[in-house]
């Protein structure tokens, strides 16, 4: 019996043991490093957001978010940069998220033939294209031929750059879903199309609305693409044909000017922007919570 | 040593031709019908049908009779093909790609791979439980009625919910859930809910349910409700169960298909399976020998 004659082997289970010594060390080690990035990156997020918050809480107040820019010294607000980005990034969602859900679903469902391999390809492609340059496109393509910068032209960039950041988030979340449940809709009788409305998407809903609103917050986030194409302006603007304030804009403005009072009102409109961002992705959260 | 140690344990089976004890008590302790030759009508006819994945070939000219309200049993080891035989009475088969099938596969009858079948009414009429339960992510009252919905079979809403208690009731679930309907089908423990999937296929009324191992994953108390389970429902259906466990087959089926390497050994009543079986390979195998 071979087996009972290795564990009474005295050399080999000091072996054993000095091995079972190392593992622990080599795995406490591990845990710790680990541990060490990981707060790392969240005190980095902390230090951001602190940073932000001690710098732009001395400008806020109720006046600031509701006024329009003024000219240095009388004050001044970024309520029509709020009302803009609102505008601008609602119209971009519009577009972007049911075309790339839809494009989506089609990749993780039919997306196994040649088709599918370059409408993958040329999403990622799209995904790593500098903004700016969807910015130039849409300026030849839309603002070009529009005659002026509008809001509409904004959101259209911010839309293109959202397409392919969703397409691949829902894809991957839909090949999540288990082919069992799949199978075990189609088994009761349901066409295909059913299966993907009825069991798959809202079994994949809280992980594609995380990539939506990770979308989202790419597209709060752009300046690039809309100093061409939605340009700025000083006044409340509710007409997606003109041009239109926005909140990323607005901080490039109070930024690069050369007075003290504009950089902070740029920390307090930074310290809105990220607020906001936060409480939109709070209540997306919510509403897609796992009830079932 | 170690090579007489390995058969002694088998020293009882090896010349009398029988199954294992567990067995042979699993078969004496049930009922069977006076004349189990005697065949009812045929609810699925399957002639010559060969199955590939491409180009490996998974079934090999198989052709077997399923008789209507009867419970049918397909043993055989990993492998053999007796999940793919069961996929291809549904055409379940037809999701993976690459996958073929020659050969008819008739229920009541009609071919179900003639061109122009429609496969979303086949998969009505022929329900299947898989290996794993696989509730939907929907309350437990939707994932019965989701079905019933979509086949448009409720005339109303009171309707909609007498179907589903009476899925669940002959499901031997309804008592269990009954205050929870609207809770999710995920709170139910392993055993409940593949009786929810059960009940689930049951509520589209089919005629033939498929199980691959449905009771493979559970405890053996609810493996025991699964069993009288089918039992019961073979009085209304024509019910094919894919099983690893052969005292399962000799506790439930009438009848017993052996599988191996993709071929069809023998099908013959689930007493003579295990007491004695045509073929000498049938015999190695319920006998333990190999597998």
């Amino acid at each position: 019996m071979q087996h009972s004659g290795v564990l009474k082997n005295q050399p080999a289970r000091e072996k054993a043991s000095l091995r079972l010594d190392r593992r622990r060390l080599v795995s406490g080690a591990m845990a710790g490093m680990t541990t060490a990035c990981t707060i790392f990156v969240v005190a980095l997020l902390v230090i951001i957001i602190g940073y932000i918050a001690a710098r732009g809480l001395s400008s806020l107040s109720f006046q600031f978010l509701i006024d329009t820019p003024k000219p240095v010294g009388e004050g001044g607000g970024i309520g029509n940069a709020i009302l803009g980005s609102f505008l601008i990034t609602t119209l971009a969602s519009v577009m972007g998220m049911p075309i790339g859900i839809a494009a989506g679903v089609y990749l993780a469902e039919y997306g196994d033939g040649w088709f599918g391999r370059i409408v993958r390809f040329v999403a990622d492609t799209m995904a790593g294209v500098p903004s700016i340059i969807v910015g130039i496109f849409v300026f030849t393509a839309v603002v070009l031929p529009m005659g002026r910068q509008s809001g509409l032209a904004g959101s259209i960039a911010l839309a293109i750059i959202m397409l392919p950041i969703v397409a691949r988030t829902t894809e991957e979340m839909i090949r999540l879903v288990p082919t069992s449940m799949r199978e075990g809709a189609l088994a009761l009788g349901a066409p295909n199309w059913r299966v993907a409305w009825d069991i798959v998407l809202p079994a994949a809903k809280a992980g594609i609305a995380t990539g939506a609103m990770l979308a989202v917050a790419r597209i709060s986030g752009e300046t690039a693409p809309l100093l061409f194409t939605a340009l700025n302006s000083r006044f409340y603007n509710f007409y997606l044909d003109q041009p239109m304030a926005s909140l990323t804009v607005q901080i490039f403005n109070y930024a690069t000017g050369p007075f003290e009072v504009e950089w902070q009102m740029a920390w307090a409109a930074t310290l809105i922007l990220v607020s906001l961002i936060l409480v939109i992705n709070v209540i997306v959260r919510f509403l897609t919570r796992r009830r079932f | 040593m170690a090579v007489t140690s390995f058969f002694s344990g088998f020293d009882m089976n090896v010349n009398t031709g029988q199954a294992t004890a567990p067995i042979m008590d699993a078969l004496a302790n049930r009922e069977f019908r006076k004349d189990p030759s005697q065949a009812k009508e045929n609810k699925i006819v399957v002639r010559n049908l060969n199955f590939f994945y491409g180009k490996s070939q998974a079934l090999h000219d198989i052709s077997l009779d399923i008789p209507e309200r009867e419970v049918m049993a397909f043993i055989g080891p990993s492998g053999c093909g007796k999940s793919t035989f069961l996929r291809t009475l549904n055409r379940m088969n037809d999701t993976i790609a690459g996958a073929r099938a020659e050969g008819e596969v008739n229920i009541d009858g009609s071919d179900i791979y003639a061109p122009g079948t429609d496969v979303v009414d086949l998969r009505r009429r022929v329900g299947m439980v898989f290996q794993k339960s696989n509730p939907f992510p929907k309350s437990i009252f939707e994932n019965v009625a989701y079905g019933v919905r979509i086949n448009r079979m409720a005339r109303n809403n009171s309707d909609l919910a007498e179907r589903v208690e009476k899925a669940l009731s002959d499901a031997a679930l309804w008592d269990e859930v009954k205050d929870r309907l609207k809770t999710s089908a995920f709170g139910l423990s392993g055993g409940q809910q593949q009786r929810l999937c059960i009940a689930r296929a049951l509520a589209v009324e089919p005629e033939v349910v498929l199980m691959d191992e449905p009771a493979s994953a559970l405890d053996p108390i609810a493996t025991q409700k699964i069993e009288e389970l089918i039992v019961e429902l073979k009085k209304n259906y024509t019910i094919v169960i894919v099983t690893h466990n052969m005292q399962q087959a000799a506790r439930v089926s009438d009848r017993t298909s052996f599988f191996l390497l993709g071929k069809l050994i023998e099908t013959n009543p689930t007493k003579k399976i295990f007491t004695h079986p045509d073929e000498k390979i049938t015999e190695d195998y319920v006998t333990g020998r190999f597998g």
